[in-house]
């Protein structure tokens, strides 16, 4: 026995009837009308050609066509008030189950009945007229092609409907033609009728493909806008749970901590050591979980695009003892050393600490996991010592070390580079994934060497911009030639004032200007890096200033930052700005943009230089 | 001895936090709801709030913008002390006037720094009678 047939399911019982509506909305009123016309003039010609005969016949002809016409419009439009029949959930119309191929059939018959007692209806007079004396046969041949034109433009409902509906008029127009041809002519007559008739079809046809596309592709348009949105939906359901996550883990942990430290406390008062150190192991166990916490989340938000840096001053050297802190209890059962080698006089830096610091964690505790003795060195020493320097911080441990195969996997999520690792080792495998990501956000990279055996080598590499010590006292000290050129546009000299201080001590080249034509010329005679504008200028306003510069092929490369009391961010980016920031911008906002783009603009010496290591796209902030 | 208004509504986090910074040898006032903090904070002059966030009756930022609306409690050093801790999280406590932030599971000897140096801001010291 053969399986029941499926009933339909309601989303193809939608497009069978899009099909149909889309169809009736194209072959409704106005095409009604035009055929109405064609069909008047008919009548109208074949009276006037056969004055004084015929009468009654054409009379009965044009009631019956015309009446045929009337019942067909009216059964549409009740159609169309009428509305499709509505689909129960499992399959049914009025009770009864129904397939899709039902549906199809029934659908079809509804069009092509009317349709074709319509055409017949058309073509009758070709059918007669071309047994009647001339002009009879022309104005059949003519009736029938237009019919024809009107079938090719459409009956383009099922790729069948031509072929019903064709072979009517068609046999008044091959009967039309031979009726009009002579002796001479008539294979000439014949196959411009032919031809007709194959055009008619082939237009047809092609007719019927783009009314069927025309039905998938707004349907998939729709399917994908309904995707679109569950799945925008789905992202935001995702970020919220994951943000209460976290603080469901968070919670508990810190009672956890909290606890295990006091009593940790009590016990080294007492100096109950076994004890001490049980409490140790709990502490460094709930902290791992922290930092896997972290890592599933920062993974998460990696993979949303939502991760984002925050640039700010600080200490490095303050920075590393703090994750050197916080891996110190992990070898204090090891014979491992660590150790900090950094320049004597480091300057205050600016970058993202918080992540700089969780690179160097996820580093530093890897070297520390791998390593079972010698020596784990934290190195950092600057690359170049231009004012927006590269810093280089390498991670050298004497541990296991991986072999060229190992490596090439170590910056894939998930993957460790080798499953026993897991086993022995633990992990997420999500460290060195994050670390490269958030290197590549803060314009940054990270390269790693490393034999079997012998141990490796992760250098983090950095831009930052550094406080230099000289001009912090005098602001007047020439600055280093190959220092990024800022200039200020602003016709409040305050501002000038005190973003010049700043910007100084931070060891950038000024150029100021007061006004938008100043600024213009100023910029042809020395190209600046970037470019702080402000918006309400006497002349030409900021904006105007910002749409002649983006004209220029020679300056539309410098990155502009408006500063305004009234940015409105949206308009400025649209209008070629990298950003916009608030009047009077936090200063460290400030700092942290001019740093961002400084670095990208393409006259800047200090450009970064590409290196072959791992470097990821900046991701754009978002929020 | 600086007295510390601690609004958490977790009660091991609570009991926790107490208990260790009474050990520091600090008055600890308790508060299980930002509501609670409001009139702990009219009747019982801390010097200082650690202020969880998500909390019942009234939230920890409501609290806090209803603590700087109040002139005595304008210039009450609040540290937000909360899990929730994305960025967004972390302005919204600023924006709502707290004067610091820091994040659970607490590391507590930056909470001590952190305690220090508000209050520093404010013309203040960190005091505590003789730890325990």
């Amino acid at each position: 026995m053969q399986n029941a047939p499926k009933p339909i399911d309601r989303d193809s019982y939608r497009t069978e009837i899009e099909a149909l509506e889309q169809y009736l909305q194209r072959t409704s009123t106005f095409h009604a009308i035009i055929r109405l016309m064609g069909i008047v003039v008919m009548i109208a010609a074949v009276t006037y050609a056969f004055r004084g005969h015929y009468g009654v016949e054409i009379a009965i002809w044009a009631a019956i066509v015309l009446g045929l016409e009337l019942l067909a419009y009216k059964r549409t439009q009740s159609c169309f008030k009428k509305g499709p029949a509505p689909l129960s959930e499992d399959g049914q119309i009025d009770g009864k189950p129904v397939t899709r191929k039902q549906v199809r059939l029934a659908i079809y018959i509804e069009i092509l009945v009317p349709t074709f007692f319509m055409t017949v209806a058309n073509a009758a007079p070709s059918l007669f007229l071309m047994f009647l004396p001339a002009p009879g046969p022309i104005l059949g041949f003519l009736n029938a092609a237009v019919l024809m034109l009107n079938i090719a433009a459409q009956h383009t409902f099922r790729p069948s409907m031509p072929f019903i509906t064709i072979p009517i008029p068609a046999i008044g127009l091959i009967g039309c033609a031979w009726a009009m041809s002579t002796p001479e002519n008539f294979w000439l007559i014949m196959a411009i009728a032919a031809s007709f008739l194959v055009q008619t079809l082939s237009i047809t046809l092609s007719g019927v493909r783009a009314q069927r596309n025309l039905v998938y592709s707004t349907r998939k348009a729709e399917n994908e806008a309904v995707a679109r949105q569950i799945a925008d939906e789905a992202n935001t359901a995702k970020s919220v749970f994951l943000a209460n996550m976290s603080h469901e883990l968070r919670t508990p942990l810190n009672a956890i901590i909290g606890y295990s430290e006091m009593m940790m406390e009590d016990a080294e008062d007492e100096h109950r050591l076994s004890d001490t150190a049980d409490h140790r192991r709990i502490i460094m166990a709930a902290q791992r979980l922290l930092l896997n916490i972290n890592d599933i989340l920062d993974f998460s938000k990696i993979e949303a695009g939502r991760l984002d840096t925050e640039i700010g001053q600080f200490d490095l050297r303050d920075m590393i003892q703090d994750a050197v802190d916080a891996v110190f209890p992990m070898i204090a059962e090891k014979p491992v050393q660590i150790r900090v080698t950094l320049p004597e006089d480091l300057p205050p830096f600016w970058s993202d600490r918080h992540r700089l610091e969780q690179c160097l964690l996820n580093l530093l505790s890897n070297a520390v996991k791998f390593t079972h003795e010698g020596e784990i060195e934290v190195r950092g020493y600057f690359e170049s010592d231009s004012a927006v320097g590269e810093f280089v911080l390498e991670i050298r441990d004497t541990g296991i070390g991986m072999s060229e195969d190992q490596l090439s996997k170590i910056f894939s999520p998930f993957v460790q580079a080798d499953e026993s690792l897991t086993r022995e080792y633990g992990g997420t495998g999500l460290g060195l994934v994050i670390t490269k990501h958030l290197m590549g956000l803060l314009e940054g990279s990270i390269d790693v060497e490393s034999m079997p055996g012998k141990g490796s080598i992760f250098s983090l590499k950095f831009p930052v911009m550094t406080q230099s010590a000289l001009s912090e006292t005098d602001t007047q000290t020439p600055i280093r030639k190959d220092a990024p050129l800022v200039m200020i546009i602003d016709d409040d000299a305050d501002v000038h004032e005190l973003l010049s201080r700043d910007l100084k001590s931070m060891g950038f080249n000024l150029e100021h200007a007061l006004s938008a034509e100043d600024g213009y010329d100023k910029l042809c005679q020395n190209s600046p890096s970037v470019i702080v504008l402000d918006l309400h200028l006497p002349g030409k306003s900021g904006y105007e200033f910002l749409e002649q510069l983006k004209c220029d092929p020679e300056t539309s490369g410098i990155p502009v930052i408006i500063h305004s009391a009234d940015c409105d961010r949206q308009t400025s980016i649209q209008k070629g700005a990298v950003t916009c920031l608030q009047k009077p911008a936090r200063r460290e906002d400030l700092i942290a943009e001019l740093i961002r783009y400084a670095r990208r603009a393409p006259g800047a010496e200090t450009q970064v230089k590409n290196s072959h290591s791992a470097r990821n796209t900046p991701q754009s902030k978002s929020a | 001895m600086t007295r510390i208004l601690l609004v958490e509504d977790n009660d091991d986090n609570f009991n926790m936090l107490e208990r260790r910074l009474t050990r520091q040898g600090f008055v600890v006032i308790g508060a299980h709801d930002g509501a609670i903090a409001l009139d702990k904070a009219a009747t019982e002059a801390p010097d200082i709030v650690l202020m969880d966030i998500s909390m019942p009756v009234m939230s920890g930022l409501d609290a806090t913008r209803e603590l700087r609306d109040r002139p005595e409690t304008r210039g009450l050093p609040i540290i937000a002390l909360t899990a929730h801790v994305a960025k967004k999280d972390r302005d919204a406590c600023f924006e709502a006037g707290c004067d610091a932030f820091e994040s659970k599971p607490v590391n507590f000897r930056n909470l001590m720094e952190t305690m220090s140096n508000v209050l520093a801001i404010k013309g203040k010291q960190l005091t505590a009678a003789h730890s325990a």
